[in-house]
């Protein structure tokens, strides 16, 4: 069925890559949320911040209910601040399970990655 | 020149261009769509909302003081699409999602809301006027005015102000004011949710999945349904509560109606258990008034509010209002689970054959003993035939009660007078006490014999079924002469004729073997005490002839004859006993008063 679909439109392998590529960073920015978390407290434009140097995150939106989901499962903790510019900021904070969830993140993650990079330079021999 | 508006976005004041709110409320919304059905979406809506005000307040300084079109461009931009938001969602979610979307895009869907920019108390009133379109003032006035019967809406406020959600997101405060205006009231969205459904069924094209499609329509006939049932509720729940309302004030009155108040000091064992029967009515009879308007607003306004605290606490109370209640209850029956007799019987000497049965007033009885309102007591007992009342005995409360009086056939040949005092109580000894604690007497004065109409009872005891029910037992062929006033005193008296007991007074009565028969009622069948005298000239029964001629009037035992010839009197033989006998002022003896010989318990 999958390859009938590819064969279908002409065109899908663009839009597939697109839809892979951002299935691959919403996959991933869970782990580099906790990560920047665990450098210390920030409050969601912060984090924002930093994830669009890595160009991670495109739009803020996608943020929002990422941070709420997580704290929500207890990963993350928050408090407010009063700000001098606008509204009071919630600044995220990590839990203790949130830093332990981290730590076996960061560990699959280093598995994923050495498996991953491993099939590629494979694949790339045999091209 | 461009019109601007003024909203509040996280709790900072904005004036934004007309286009630019238009556009931004319509984000808002779809935005709030793609969250609604998420856990935590309002706490997702905050955050994003309070980010927006942070990005729209980049945008304005000392010079540039209104958010243009330009700058929600600008936010929408960093913020990104509203559909890229849901990421974690599968696809088919997002693909559902995305036909509500196109749905609220076109209009944003009023809900209620409470206002909090605009308060006087909660926010309901002005919430309410937004969601009929009309001015908040009405509400309010309609609100005020409604106090005055019997606090209604004080009642439904604090339903109101606790089921209905404030606006807290911006979101919420356009959905309030609905600024699409497809809604202008709730009967217009009930229309609007039936065309929906009838739109749906026409129109098949709309979903190619026959199953989503029914399902839309079958939602579509259920809201009507939810609206109508809550409207109904809603109906019920109004009427519920003015007459819970009013049950109350009956209450709190009781304080100061005597009756009530009389009533509940004697049959409760102390104040405290008529408090604790107040407070479980209050809470078992008060909580499904409110269950059945929170229900039924919840559903007329398609509220999706649920406190699980809320439903736990109120269930709760009500269970203890419950336990309170029957506990108040078996402890007060229990008050009156054993019950006692005190006899008291009497032989009485009587000289001749009659025995004339009369009546001594309440007032006559009571007065010597210092009962402030005997006189009243007098005219309620002959207006009422009731029961009970109550007294002030040197300011003290005392239940008066009436007897009864029941004529039976004597064994042997003597008659006898059994008065029989009644009480309950918790236990055997306590039931005997409060028979003994009656006070009843009566008078016999050659064969006259003159009951008291009521007995009391000593002061301050409580209320415990205390009757008093006197046997007088007519040995064969003794005749009893029953005076007008004791009509109320006879109960249930049996006779031959099963004739009733208002109706046996001022005829004379003989025992024989059957039971009591009237020996001078022939024919006054349908004559009552009060001559019915339309003619004004002729009366003719069997024993009484009134006409042009004269009066007749055929006795037993003698005739009387007046006509132009002047007074007759025929006495076949000169009887001692007069046939209406006189009454004598004063009676006698009073030496039976309070005096109980013979006394025996059941």
């Amino acid at each position: 069925m999958g390859n009938s679909e590819n064969t279908d439109k002409p065109d899908g392998g663009v839009e597939r890559a697109a839809t892979a590529q951002a299935q691959m960073r919403k996959g991933v920015l869970e782990l580099c949320i906790l990560s920047i978390l665990l450098q210390g407290d920030a409050y969601p434009t912060e984090i924002i911040d930093k994830l669009k140097d890595t160009k991670l995150v495109v739009v803020e939106g996608t943020l929002y209910p990422l941070l709420t989901r997580l704290k929500n499962t207890g990963l993350l903790g928050y408090r407010w601040e009063e700000s001098t510019s606008g509204p009071p900021r919630k600044y995220y904070k990590l839990t203790e399970i949130g830093e332990q969830y981290l730590k076996e993140l960061q560990l699959s993650w280093a598995e994923l990655v050495d498996a991953v990079n491993k099939t590629i330079e494979k694949g790339k021999n045999n091209i | 020149m461009n019109k601007t508006v003024t909203i509040n976005i996280s709790g900072i004041i904005f004036h934004i261009e007309e286009d630019a709110y238009d556009s931004l409320s319509k984000y808002l919304a779809t935005i709030k769509g793609y969250f609604s059905n998420t856990d935590g979406g309002n706490e997702i809506m905050s955050d994003i909302e309070a980010r927006i005000a942070e990005l729209l307040q980049e945008k304005i300084n000392a010079v540039k003081q209104v958010v243009l079109m330009a700058d929600v461009d600008h936010v929408k931009s960093v913020m990104g699409k509203p559909e890229d938001f849901g990421g974690e969602q599968t696809k088919t979610e997002n693909k559902k999602q995305e036909n509500q979307n196109d749905f609220s895009e076109e209009k944003i869907k009023r809900r209620l809301f409470r206002n909090p920019d605009d308060k006087a108390v909660g926010g309901v009133c002005s919430g309410l006027a937004a969601y009929f379109d009309v001015d908040t003032v009405w509400i309010r006035l309609a609100m005020f005015l409604l106090i005055f019967f019997g606090g209604l809406s004080l009642w439904v406020y604090i339903i109101l102000w606790i089921i209905i959600p404030e606006a807290k997101t911006t979101a919420d405060k356009f959905a309030m004011r609905g600024e699409s205006a497809n809604i202008n009231n709730i009967f217009k969205s009930f229309k609007d949710e039936a065309e929906d459904v009838k739109n749906r069924f026409k129109n098949n094209s709309y979903g190619n999945n026959v199953r989503s499609n029914v399902s839309v329509v079958l939602n579509g006939i259920f809201n009507v349904i939810g609206r109508l049932i809550g409207l109904f509720l809603v109906i019920i729940g109004c009427a519920f509560l003015f007459g819970y309302v009013t049950s109350l004030f009956g209450i709190s009155f009781a304080d100061s109606n005597s009756d009530l108040t009389n009533w509940k000091s004697v049959i409760f064992s102390s104040s405290a258990d008529y408090a604790l029967a107040v407070f479980s009515f209050i809470i078992v009879a008060g909580i499904p008034v409110f269950m059945v308007l929170y229900g039924g607003i919840k559903l007329l306004f398609k509220i999706k509010y649920s406190n699980r605290w809320l439903n736990l606490s109120l269930g709760l109370t009500w269970v203890l209002g419950l336990i309170i209640g029957l506990y108040v209850t078996v402890s007060t029956v229990k008050q009156f689970n054993e019950g006692s007799k005190v006899k008291e019987t009497s032989v009485l000497h009587s000289t001749g054959d009659t025995i004339v049965v009369k009546l001594n007033p309440a007032m006559t009885t009571l007065k010597p003993f210092g009962y402030d309102n005997a006189d009243d007591l007098d005219a309620h007992f002959g207006r009422n035939n009731s029961d009970y009342q109550f007294g002030d005995l040197n300011k003290k409360l005392s239940i008066i009660g009436t007897a009864g009086l029941d004529i039976i056939q004597s064994n042997s040949d003597s008659i006898e007078l059994v008065i029989n005092y009644e009480a309950r109580g918790n236990t055997k000894r306590e039931a005997n006490e409060n028979a003994k604690s009656i006070k009843y007497a009566y008078t016999q004065n050659n064969n006259e014999l003159i009951f008291d109409q009521v007995f009391t009872v000593l002061a301050g005891t409580k209320f415990r079924a205390q009757e008093v029910n006197i046997k007088l037992k007519l040995p064969k062929g003794k005749v009893i002469y029953f005076d007008k006033s004791v009509k109320y005193l006879l109960d249930d008296v049996e006779n031959t004729t099963n004739t009733w007991d208002g109706n046996m007074v001022g005829r004379r009565w003989k025992m024989t073997d059957r039971g009591l028969e009237c020996i001078d009622c022939e024919g006054l069948d349908e004559l009552d005490e009060d001559f019915d005298d339309h003619h004004g000239h002729h009366i003719k029964t069997k024993n009484i002839t009134i006409n042009e001629d004269g009066i007749k009037v055929n006795g037993t035992n003698a005739e009387i004859k007046i006509d132009e010839n002047g007074i007759k009197i025929k006495t076949p033989k000169d009887s001692k006993d007069p046939e209406i006998p006189e009454v004598p002022e004063k009676p006698d003896t009073k030496g039976n008063k309070g005096e109980k010989g013979d006394k025996g318990e059941k």
